[in-house]
């Protein structure tokens, strides 16, 4: 159901974002082989365990959902920076 | 005990929360304290960054199930009582937790913080989908510091104000949010500061009633073979193994697979010369790796250019 599902999600560093009945999301960021920011995502969902990478604008499936990766932030020494924002395609 | 505090007013990962008996929410399938003996995988950290605590959580029930089971008794309907033993904490200095023998008891109800910017309302830390031991000793845990005399106020105080605060004030300009609280965060927010290598031997201690120890990882000097059989011999003992990653070195430094900087995993096993370690997530675990790229993430970088690394286990 995807009315269940929140508008958006804020990943942070080594923070990992849970919803209900073990779907969860989580990830980094980093430069990619071409200096470009990029997220790594690690995901479960009813559809198994896996990694994707992507930049800013792309999409993706999750927990019986579309997302786009509507912004990747740079991951600083130090603190907790947020890693990116995602938000559910209506 | 009071609810532990969790506010959005230090590091911004804490979502906004409301108190529910999230263990019954569905009254038809209650979710029980225990299913079956606990496990380490029964321990999933969830959006407070206590991921030390998770992985120790999940370290213990897997070596010492019975050490978890011990620490839960249920007084009531949906209260509780979580003993934890008393212990003098182990420092640099002295880098060993000693259980005193003494006990402490923390009576607490079934209620726990949950998410209220997602419909679905999760719990906001540990998760609780199968058994809810790991959420309640977390709360306890959480709650401890409703028990501090005044002069570990003073040291968390100063703790603070030296060492956390620069970095979550940090992390909320970046998110163009004002400092956070002079006064330090307690409850969930004081674990959403992540822990050391010691209050992880203070935490193995106070669930095992046993000596908890912080030991230096050991280096090229001591070989690779002394890695591993150092680990290998702890778990053959039935001894958890604690270990933390470094930092970032660089502003975006891309790190392997299911390595996350700042971030406590365990180790489960040591096979065929690789270090199998476990992230507290619950999943996306790093791939087996050998000594050389263990050394190269789970130890800092000092200024001049040494390395240098703890890992926490059973005396």
């Amino acid at each position: 159901m995807t009315s269940d599902l929140p508008g958006t999600i804020e990943l942070h560093q080594s923070i990992p974002h849970p919803l209900e009945g073990g779907t969860v999301i989580g990830g980094s960021s980093y430069l990619d082989d071409q200096g470009r920011l990029e997220v790594r995502l690690a995901i479960k969902d009813d559809a198994g365990e896996r990694r994707i990478r992507h930049h800013e604008g792309d999409t993706f499936e999750f927990a019986g959902a579309t997302w786009r990766v509507t912004k990747v932030f740079e991951a600083y020494p130090g603190g907790r920076p947020r890693v990116a924002t995602l938000s559910k395609i209506e | 005990m009071k609810p532990p505090e969790i506010v959005g007013d230090y590091y911004t990962n804490i979502p906004p929360t409301a108190q529910d008996r999230y263990l019954v929410r569905d009254q038809a399938n209650p979710v029980p304290v225990f299913d079956g003996s606990p496990t380490r995988d029964q321990a999933a950290q969830g959006t407070v960054g206590d991921c030390g605590i998770v992985a120790t959580l999940g370290a213990v029930a897997e070596h010492r199930p019975d050490a978890i089971k011990d620490a839960i008794k249920q007084v009531g309907d949906g209260e509780y009582e979580i003993a934890l033993h008393d212990i003098t904490e182990a420092t640099p200095a002295a880098p060993v937790a000693r259980p005193t023998g003494d006990i402490t008891t923390y009576r607490l109800n079934d209620e726990l913080p949950v998410r209220t910017d997602t419909p679905t309302q999760p719990p906001a830390g540990i998760q609780a989908e199968s058994c809810g031991w790991p959420a309640l000793i977390e709360k306890a845990i959480a709650a401890e510091d409703q028990t501090w005399d005044a002069a570990t106020k003073a040291g968390w105080e100063q703790a603070w104000t030296t060492w956390h605060k620069p970095a979550v004030d940090q992390d909320r300009a970046n998110a163009g949010l004002g400092a956070s609280p002079d006064d330090p965060p307690m409850g969930y927010n004081r674990l959403d500061l992540g822990s050391t290598a010691y209050q992880r031997a203070d935490l193995l201690a106070k669930l095992t009633g046993e000596e908890a120890e912080v030991r230096r990882i050991p280096g090229e000097r001591q070989g690779e073979q002394a890695l591993l059989d150092g680990f290998r011999d702890q778990l053959s003992a039935g001894k958890p193994v604690l270990v933390g990653t470094r930092g970032l070195r660089v502003t975006n430094e891309r790190l392997p697979d299911g390595i996350y900087a700042g971030h406590a995993y365990e180790v489960t096993k040591v096979e065929n010369d690789k270090i199998h370690i476990r992230n507290p997530w619950g999943y996306d675990h790093p791939d087996p790796m050998d000594a050389k790229t263990f050394w190269e993430y789970y130890r800092r970088y000092n200024q001049d250019g040494t390395r240098g690394g703890y890992y926490t286990t059973l005396k």
